[in-house]
């Protein structure tokens, strides 16, 4: 039977993917960062054993465009492109995809759980998806483990309210725990933290919200699927919006869920959050 | 139903990127995406008015890109995701046009941040 194995919560900064494409990691700068994460990998690779992971990511007007732009896409594929967003193709390897367990997800997704997601047979990643794998898997000419890519609109309002990202998440866990071939799959839900990119609000920072928010989606994520985006907004900054997608991975765990890891680091514009966590034993 | 954009209440310098502000950002918005891609970029580098007349731009909306007056491309409806690419065609990268947004210098604004080598 396949297992939810770990839950993870990292922000998606798009800078993250130009400091690993430039060897950059080991900076005073960046180093605070990817620290941070070097017992994570570990923890994935060597104890949790991840063979999967469904990355809960916001596709940023690249693949997808605000003339059609799906609430909820699930890839069912079994590969997905590095998408181009503006500047290029980065030097990645093709995302390779678990076709039968994506196709499992979304029958089960629309015949199960009233999500009626839009179904990609073809989707190429950005930085939404890519930095996250950048930071917990990285690829090393391959990327080790398979993905399920699902995307979410937190671009376009209206965008799915707290609640129903948290929803999302536990029916994502029941179609993962109807699947019968032996899988170890990790839920990551990416974005934020708080960060205001348009306006003459640009580089809000919150580091106080970032913090509640953090003890929050550990010990009580009920707080933040009760507040809306306006909240959300006002507290964290426009673009901060997107921390609605770390409720669909605490959604996919047990209430009672353990915190493994926990950091947070704010540079430059965006508060760099990052959660893990497993189901009590 | 609850409003998720509480209506009547604003959020200060921010323009919330919703149904409206699409559809009025919409020639923005399309041609920006057109720019996910190389050959793209490129014809658009090498005739910026006939790229900005097959997205059907209004004389405004060409003035602010040839201006590269970011915060009214965000006024007039550009997705910021949208505005960062059209201002990566004249080599202007995030922070410069956050800077320019806050009406400061690249200098001044750095000087703002926890860590302003990590960019």
């Amino acid at each position: 039977m396949a297992m939810i194995v770990a839950g993870i919560g990292t922000s998606h900064v798009p800078s993250i993917g130009a400091v690993v494409d430039s060897g950059r990691q080991n900076t005073p700068e960046w180093k605070p960062l990817f620290d941070a994460y070097e017992p994570v990998r570990t923890w994935l690779s060597d104890e949790r054993k991840v063979d999967a992971v469904i990355v809960i990511y916001n596709d940023h007007a690249c693949d997808f465009s605000f003339s059609k732009y799906p609430t909820f896409a699930v890839g069912a594929a079994s590969e997905y492109a590095i998408a181009d967003e503006g500047f290029g193709v980065r030097p990645l390897p093709p995302v390779k995809g678990d076709l039968e367990l994506s196709t499992h997800i979304c029958r089960h997704l629309v015949y199960e759980e009233e999500f009626d997601i839009t179904i990609c047979k073809e989707m190429a990643v950005e930085h939404g998806l890519l930095v996250p794998m950048d930071l917990c898997f990285p690829q090393q000419g391959e990327w080790p483990v398979k993905v399920i890519p699902v995307q979410v609109n937190v671009l376009q309002h209206p965008i799915p309210t707290a609640l129903r990202c948290f929803k999302l998440g536990a029916a994502l866990r029941r179609a993962v725990e109807s699947y019968d071939r032996d899988v170890n799959v990790a839920v990551m839900g990416t974005g934020g933290m708080s960060h205001q990119l348009h306006g003459e609000r640009f580089g809000h920072l919150n580091s106080d919200f970032d913090n509640w928010f953090l003890d929050k989606i550990e010990a009580d994520p009920q707080a933040i699927c009760d507040m809306t985006h306006f909240d959300l907004m006002e507290q964290a900054g426009a673009e901060a919006v997107e921390l609605i997608m770390w409720l669909t991975m605490r959604g996919a765990m047990t209430p009672d869920a353990q915190r493994i890891h926990r950091n947070y680091y704010a540079p430059m514009t965006t508060g760099m959050g990052l959660i893990t966590m497993q189901d009590a034993a | 139903m609850v409003d998720q954009l509480k209506p009547g209440k604003s959020i200060k310098d921010t323009y919330v990127f919703d149904l409206k502000m699409s559809e009025r950002g919409m020639r923005i918005n399309r041609l920006a995406e057109w720019l996910n891609g190389a050959e793209n970029r490129d014809a658009f580098k090498s005739d910026m008015d006939a790229v900005m007349d097959q997205f059907e731009l209004t004389g405004e909306e060409k003035k602010l890109i040839l201006d590269n007056d970011w915060l009214n491309l965000v006024k007039a409806g550009g997705n910021i995701y949208n505005v960062v690419r059209i201002a990566a065609i004249f080599d202007v990268g995030l922070y410069p046009l956050g800077a320019q947004q806050l009406g400061m210098s690249y200098e001044e604004f750095l000087e703002t941040r926890n860590e302003k080598g990590a960019t």
